[in-house]
């Protein structure tokens, strides 16, 4: 093929062939095509050689890059520079691409339109940066909904926190009442809950259970408000009235917290805190597993506690003395286990009340 | 007169982040709505006056980092500084942003460079909170909130890299 032929050939494919003079000057093989006089406004038909001065243009920058691979003389390696986007008429630009070949000891530069093909390029990078935007974006609103889970989570924990307190709050005012009206009593609420937690650890009970012990056993007595204060105080032996007036507590105190929504069955325990084993107790005389076992536990804890302590119809009986009526009624008025473990823990001082 | 002063200014960045519209709003001081991806490099001009001094721009818009294809080191070449651009609305272009950082730090050395916030008038969609602003100011960053849509601070972006290119 001749140099006339290759040179339209080159005009026809868009495509500026040049060789290499001297420097950064260069001579087109044919006629320059109109769209590279842009780059080249000095370019003349009857002298097609350009001079690449500015090496802060694009082409400058690659003539550095072109210049070192033609150093290493390797006959059909071509350099690609990767397509450039050139201005070359009024506010139209189009895509370029250069490349450098060591030919038959010519430096060769070559330098193409791209064109349409680089338009389906654009079209297809185009879209999946479109796709990647639309994922980013998905990923975001992902994020923003897991973080606003996690803001809605915080706030219900800081509520929970909020309405815990503030139950906490309404129990000790309610222990307050309660211990106002029968000030022998006072703190006797209290230890029971402390023994009672003490007894369900030394059983192995779960910490859920033991926190809905705590909670029955500081609110064990509330339903004495109903009994007068004169029963409640009168020192010596209480008639079988009295007795009778007294015995209504455990169902008073189930009635007045069976409609709060506690988180553990606190009414229930509190109602059977005085049915016994034997089913000798009161107010229903149930027997046996049918009487829960954190209100069997309730049972010896309310007992040793009532016995070791003061109370104006008779005198201290103590501790030994309780502990002797636990090792007594172990198996009749006290579930066997529930005794076993008191026993053991007093026996081996690991249990003292505050 | 003194022939104007010629430096090489790269935009840096994550794709779709307004590289382009940047320079467009500078140069021609136009902005269009559409998303048109820049492929390899698109290089412009533009010459402004720093003090006395004429100083011409060669703008060099690099394609933005997005995992598809990776930028040429060699785009750097003969940077005198860059802008990095970040897009306020997306927290992962600011990773984006000090990767490419590192890359231009590691080929030209400790040249000029000015953190640009753009997109600052989607405020409804801000992803970047102030206080990363803050740290990166603190950690000595010097940051521009742009807007290449309403032209917002857009000039002084540049031209306060001018400035500090010939300083």
């Amino acid at each position: 093929m001749n140099e006339s032929l290759l040179a339209r050939l080159f005009f026809a494919l868009d495509t500026v062939v040049a060789e290499q003079r001297k420097g950064s000057t260069f001579e087109i093989i044919g006629a320059p095509p109109v769209w590279f006089t842009h780059l080249f406004p000095q370019l003349k038909k009857d002298n097609p050689k350009f001079v690449i001065e500015d090496d802060l243009s694009f082409l400058g920058g690659f003539i550095i890059d072109a210049a070192r691979f033609w150093k290493m003389k390797e006959p059909g390696q071509i350099l690609w520079s990767g397509p450039w986007e050139e201005t070359l008429e009024e506010g139209n630009s189009h895509e370029l691409e250069a490349g450098a070949v060591y030919l038959e000891d010519k430096n060769i530069l070559i330098v193409r339109l791209l064109g349409h093909s680089a338009l389906a390029d654009r079209e297809m990078i185009q879209q999946a940066r479109e796709h990647l935007l639309s994922f980013e974006n998905l990923f975001r609103a992902d994020r923003d909904l897991k973080n606003y889970s996690d803001y809605l989570e915080q706030k219900v924990q800081q509520r929970t926190l909020q309405v815990t307190k503030t139950l906490a709050g309404v129990i000790e005012a309610i222990i307050a009442i309660t211990e106002m009206r029968d000030p022998y009593t006072a703190g006797h609420q209290r230890r029971v809950a402390q023994l009672a937690c003490a007894l369900a650890r030394e059983m192995g009970r779960p910490a859920e259970e033991i926190e809905g012990l705590r909670m029955a056993g500081i609110l064990h007595d509330i339903g004495k408000i109903v009994v007068p204060g004169e029963i409640l105080s009168k020192p010596g032996r209480l008639n079988e009235m009295e007795m009778a007036i007294i015995r209504q507590h455990p169902q008073a105190g189930y009635e007045i917290l069976k409609n709060i929504d506690f988180p553990r069955p606190i009414a229930q325990i509190i109602l059977q805190h005085h049915e016994n084993i034997d089913g000798s107790g009161y107010p229903r005389g149930l027997a046996g597993e049918d009487i829960l076992l954190k209100a069997r536990i309730l049972r010896v804890a309310d007992v040793v506690e009532a016995m070791g302590s003061y109370r104006p119809y008779r005198p201290e009986i103590g501790i030994d003395q309780a502990l002797e009526e636990i090792r007594l009624n172990r198996g009749k008025f006290y579930d066997v286990n529930v005794a076993d473990a008191c026993l053991r823990l007093f026996a081996e001082g690991r249990f003292q009340f505050d | 007169m003194t022939d104007p002063i010629k430096k090489k200014i790269c935009m840096l960045g994550a794709f779709a982040v307004g590289k382009t519209s940047l320079i467009k709003r500078y140069v021609e001081d136009l902005f269009s709505e559409k998303y048109h991806t820049t492929i390899g490099v698109k290089v412009d001009k533009k010459t402004v006056k720093v003090d006395d001094r004429t100083v011409d721009l060669i703008l060099w818009d690099l394609a933005g980092k997005n995992g598809i294809s990776e930028m040429r080191t060699t785009y750097l070449r003969g940077a005198a500084g860059y802008l990095l651009v970040v897009d306020k609305t997306r927290v992962n272009t600011l990773d984006v942003a000090m990767e490419m950082h590192k890359m231009a730090q590691d080929m030209l050395g400790k040249v000029p460079c000015i953190l640009i916030l753009n997109k600052w008038d989607l405020e409804g969609k801000w992803d970047i909170d102030e206080a990363a602003i803050g740290d990166l100011r603190n950690s000595g960053w010097y940051t521009i909130k742009t807007s290449a849509k309403t032209g917002m601070s857009v000039d002084q972006a540049f031209e306060t890299l001018a400035r500090k290119l010939i300083e």
